[in-house]
């Protein structure tokens, strides 16, 4: 289960300083995910079809994880953090996921290619689609909010 | 070579998950095409544990089951009976496995043999 931010004032008006032991709170698990993750560059099956992780795939998954994260201490956007998975044929899985709500975000190999995404609330309500991860997504986050 | 069938819905197939995938949380990456489809084998012919056998390192994988029918109805994809020289439960899961139906069939999935501690 992945371990939800806790944020006792929101501030919508995004100043820094008065976030600045959140942020400093997702900094320090944004290192220790960062070098957690690393680990998953050696990772092997026994599938006779397995792609290995690259180092350039997961550091756009980590940029992109990082990015949203610190948008969403910035601005007070209560989300919980996700996890890094290994994901099919050589690409990362960002899966955010409380017992409200799940969202998968596919970083594929090629950063040509988009990142698929989909998230539901295990009931009515789901989002899903194609984004750049190289920008912040706001439907993304936006979407946890509510909760 | 094995004459291919139609699986019943109320039917499960066994689908092996490497430990890598189960690492470090839900393993919605174990759920992916290895050539035409996602290779399971169907209950009708095979044991979960005889799944895991088949596997080149059986203590590296845990098995999950998945019902048929929820698959075809709920997921839209299709599981065929797909029987290969040396395995006659042999059977593919057909379809896209975009990240909405990954996180659905491991919703779908029960695990069946846990990875050996």
């Amino acid at each position: 289960m992945s371990s939800p931010i806790p944020i006792a004032h929101r501030d919508l008006s995004g100043h820094a300083e008065e976030n600045a032991p959140r942020a400093q709170e997702i900094e320090d698990l944004l290192l220790k995910l960062t070098a957690e993750s690393s680990d998953i560059l050696g990772l092997q099956d026994d599938s006779g079809d397995f792609v290995p992780y690259s180092r350039e795939t997961l550091n756009r998954a980590i940029d992109f994880l990082r990015r949203h994260m610190k948008f969403a201490v910035r601005f007070g956007l209560e989300i919980p953090f996700p996890k890094l998975l290994p994901g099919p044929t050589g690409s990362i899985d960002v899966h955010w996921k409380n017992e409200k709500k799940e969202l998968l975000v596919n970083i594929p190999v090629d950063p040509k290619a988009p990142s698929l995404f989909y998230g539901d609330d295990y009931g009515k309500s789901s989002i899903k689609g194609s984004l750049d991860t190289a920008s912040v997504q706001l439907p993304v986050l936006t979407w946890f909010l509510g909760s | 070579m094995w004459e291919t069938e139609e699986i019943p819905s109320a039917d499960h197939i066994f689908m092996r998950v490497h430990a890598c995938f189960l690492k470090y949380g839900d393993p919605v990456g174990a759920f992916r095409d290895q050539g035409l489809g996602m290779s399971t084998d169907w209950e009708k012919y095979s044991t979960p544990q005889q799944a895991r056998n088949r596997a080149k390192k059986p203590n590296e994988n845990a098995i999950v089951k998945l019902n048929v029918g929820k698959i075809r109805e709920l997921l839209g994809l299709l599981v065929e009976h797909r029987p290969i020289q040396d395995n006659r439960a042999h059977s593919e899961v057909v379809g896209e496995k975009t990240p909405e139906i990954r996180v659905k069939l491991n919703r779908l999935a029960e695990m069946v043999i846990g990875l050996e501690t």
